[in-house]
């Protein structure tokens, strides 16, 4: 199970982001709540940041996930976007399931905010 | 006959059964390497293989079993240990036996092959009920992957939406697939929909792998083998094209339409652009860039397996398998040839003929080319005689109760193959009589402050036309008072003979000598130096011998390169030439009346102040006819010392080509052989070191 912690950041222009920091393991027991947890963030806040530093476990149903709320995000005009999530265990299973691309997939919305490229890998 | 199919089969059989010995005692040493490992399973593979197809059924069955377990070893189910190691070393002794003998015969060999069958299966039972032990570091997929021939694979794998409700781990099932081999995954990830459409426990992705493996196809449905009913899964074995040199790499588009994404038409409808190819699909709309990522891929992988393929292509092109007997005859014929341009160098100068002399100096540039060429191509490094003591020490070692290690440098110094065959056994029994004689129990060594094991160091290095070979032990020494008691005890010497210690320790060369206080079985009755003594200067090589006792002994070989055309020194006497190997001359020096009467009859010239002892080859070859004033001493170094060879006239160095004198002269000891010189007329080789033994019995 994971757990998460919310908070409203401001940048220096004054746009407003949900910063979402996640902890534990991900995986398919709690990809339905994390899937209402994202749509319920979206739904008060247009850019959306994920912080991925302190998850433990990641499995392909919440890659999957993070690749559906990209799209979602993309169709509906607002920013979705990972941090810190080149950790062990999120590289390792983007790795395995041959999710890590060179450039973005062509339907993307926004291909430069594609979640698989090396360009959008925060450390 | 030498190029029937079974003949080639059988040559190949020894060399494998050769590298096989070394890989089992490298693995014995190392028993963790998996390359070593790999190298025994694919020699074990190919000799059951090509057994099978040229008709040696019973080496292919019985090869088999020793395969199944070496499969066991390679996907890590079974330890390498002794046990193993012994039972295949006792595997390929088995293979080479059966190999040796008629089919015929194999019966005999029938009791001891079930035997040794029994224990292997007895092993590989063994693994089969053991969990398999975890992966280590060294069990690196691509390990097994090259085993046998490397196949890509393109694998679509398309789960039905509902496969993670069962459970289902798509990762683990994609990572059992990468340890097949070598591996690259792209997940399609365009059928996922929108955060707010999506199913979260539903799959949406599906995958192209592109596998390069030897694994075979039924091991790559055996990862999927749970999951067959929930999946859509395709394998299609790439086609690597035409491996005719030249041949084009298939491009992406035609990968794109063999795997149905798209059409000849499209391709053609967007070649009109100017993009690249992928781009040019993308922008039609006609693929995904994960299709094109994928095909690429494929692309890559194809590229890497067929250069692959030309490099092993390449490899094996460049060595050609020759029978060793049609080597033998092309030596032959340079020999004649070298006879031939001898002559026509001759003719040429007696004619002094300005254009015939250049011919004849072209000739000859030529003919020393193509022999040094021919007699290369005779060249084997000595390691492939040295690797096989390393199995020759171990079995000792263990008959022994001693602990004893071989040292081996100098493997790659190359000597003719026929010297090499021959050099095979004095060394088989100088080591034996060093682990035998020399090294000293475990328990003794300790408590000479030595470490319990021994080590017996085997090197080779060239030294001019010859190599010279060391066996030295770090074992007790030899005895020399021991020794010379012994000699006198066997009526070999006198009791009033008194010797040096370096004289003592040669006495182990003479007949019937024997250090041991029981006779064993491993170093023979006693017999075994001389014979060693009499096999290396068979070779035109020398033995020398040096001890300290306590410290240890070396014995010194120095052989010829070849025993074919040697380098050697035309003298004459009279009218009757003889050649002398040019490897034992030091220098040449002037003998005149004067000298032998001041030596006052002895034959001992006087050389720089050095007496030296000479042999004045006109009374031993009893030739007749006028001595002249002025004669030549030809001081040779044999065994260590120093001797001169009297004769009247050198006329130089001279290529010998070395003719047998035929079986009426196998008593003659003191001529080696004969060779044509360029006038067709017959030089005989003289027996350096026969001449100075018979010099030395004559004294005494």
């Amino acid at each position: 199970m994971f757990e998460f912690e919310s908070r409203q950041m401001e940048s220096a222009d004054g746009e407003q982001r949900l910063e979402l920091v996640l902890s534990g393991d991900l995986s398919i027991v709690s990809v339905a709540r994390l899937k209402e947890l994202l749509l319920d963030c979206f739904s008060t806040n247009k850019h959306v940041v994920m912080d991925m530093g302190k998850v433990t476990s990641i499995d392909f149903s919440v890659m999957q996930l993070l690749c559906a709320t990209n799209k979602y995000a993309q169709k509906t005009a607002k920013c979705f976007v990972l941090k810190h999530q080149c950790t062990e265990a999120f590289i390792d299973e983007a790795q395995s399931l041959g999710f890590l691309r060179e450039q973005a997939c062509n339907d993307a919305e926004d291909p430069l905010h594609c979640l698989w490229i090396p360009e959008n890998l925060n450390s | 006959m030498q190029d029937l199919p079974q003949n080639a089969f059988k040559e190949e059989a020894y060399e494998l059964l050769s590298e096989l010995e070394d890989s089992l005692l490298e693995l014995e040493e190392q028993p963790d390497d998996m390359e070593t490992v790999g190298k025994v399973f694919r020699a074990m593979h190919t000799i059951k293989g090509s057994g099978a197809m040229f008709g040696f059924t019973t080496i292919s069955e019985f090869t088999h079993e020793v395969e199944t377990v070496f499969d066991l070893v390679r996907n890590g189910e079974l330890p390498v240990n002794k046990t193993l190691v012994d039972l295949s070393l006792k595997a390929r002794d088995h293979i080479l036996a059966l190999l040796d003998c008629e089919e015929s015969e194999q019966a005999q060999y029938a009791e001891a092959g079930a035997a040794l069958v029994s224990r292997f299966k007895a092993l590989a039972a063994v693994a089969v009920s053991a969990p398999p032990e975890p992966q280590t570091a060294t069990q690196h997929p691509e390990t097994k992957a090259q085993a046998s021939e490397q196949i890509t694979y393109r694998i679509r794998l398309k789960p039905s939406l509902d496969i993670l409700h069962n459970g289902t781990n798509i990762s683990q099932l994609l990572d059992e697939l990468a340890e097949l081999g070598t591996c690259r995954i792209i997940a399609h990830k365009g059928k996922v929909v929108a955060l707010d459409e999506l199913e979260p426990e539903d799959c949406y992705v599906s995958w192209d792998v592109i596998l390069t493996s030897d694994c075979g196809e039924d091991a790559i449905r055996d990862v999927f083998i749970f999951v067959e009913d929930d999946c859509e899964l395709t394998i299609h074995a790439v086609d690597l094209g035409s491996d005719e040199e030249g041949m084009e790499q298939k491009r992406l588009g035609d990968i794109l339409i063999e795997r149905g994404e798209i059409s000849q038409a499209d391709i053609d409808k967007v070649l009109a652009k100017t993009q690249r190819i992928g781009e040019m699909l993308i922008d039609a709309n006609l693929v995904d860039r994960d299709q094109v990522e994928s095909a690429l891929v494929e692309q890559q992988e194809v590229r890497k397996l067929q250069a692959k393929k030309q490099e092993k292509v390449q490899k094996v092109s460049s060595s050609l398998r020759v029978p060793a007997e049609r080597l033998d005859e092309l030596v032959n014929l340079v020999g004649e040839m070298v006879t031939v341009q001898s002559r026509l160098s001759q003719t040429a100068y007696s004619r002094n003929d300005p254009d015939l002399l250049s011919i004849a100096e072209e000739v000859e540039r030529l003919t020393e080319e193509l022999r040094d060429s021919t007699l290369n191509i005779r060249m084997l490094p000595i390691g492939s005689t040295f690797s096989k003591f390393k199995r020759l020490v171990r079995d000792i070692s263990s008959d022994l109760g001693k602990e004893v290690e071989l040292k081996t440098s100098g493997a790659e110094t190359e000597l003719d193959k026929t010297v090499i065959e021959q050099l095979n056994d004095p060394l088989v029994h100088i080591i034996r009589n060093s682990m035998d004689h020399g090294i000293e129990m475990p328990d003794d060594r300790e408590r000479a402050g030595k470490p319990r094991s021994g080590t017996v160091f085997l090197s080779a290095e060239h030294s001019g036309d010859s190599v010279v070979i060391e066996i030295r032990d770090d074992g007790k020494g030899l005895n020399a008072e021991a020794l010379r008691e012994k000699a006198i005890s066997k009526g070999i010497i006198s009791a009033d003979d008194t010797l040096s210690d370096d004289e003592s320790y040669q006495l182990i060369f003479a007949a019937g000598f024997s250090t041991a206080e029981k006779v064993s079985g491993l170093s023979g009755r006693g017999v075994g130096m001389d014979v060693v003594k009499r096999a290396i200067e068979g070779l035109r090589g020398s033995i020398q011998l040096e001890s300290n006792l306590g410290v240890g002994t070396t014995v010194r070989l120095r052989i010829p390169l070849t025993l074919a055309i040697i380098e050697s020194l035309l003298v004459k006497i009279g009218d009757h030439s003889f050649v002398l190997p040019l490897s034992a001359v030091e220098e040449c020096i002037e003998l005149t009346q004067g000298d032998i009467e001041e030596a006052h009859g002895r034959c001992l010239a006087n050389v720089r102040g050095h007496l030296i002892p000479y042999i004045p080859l006109r009374k031993t070859f009893a030739i007749s006819g006028d001595i002249p004033a002025i004669q030549q001493i030809v001081i040779t170094q044999i065994n260590g010392q120093q001797l001169g060879f009297v004769v009247d006239n050198v006329i130089g160095e001279h290529q010998t080509v070395i003719k047998s004198l035929g079986p009426l002269y196998r008593d003659v000891r003191t001529v080696s052989g004969g060779t044509i010189l360029g006038d067709g007329s017959i030089a005989l080789i003289v027996d350096l070191v026969q001449l100075m033994q018979q010099a030395a019995l004559e004294d005494n």
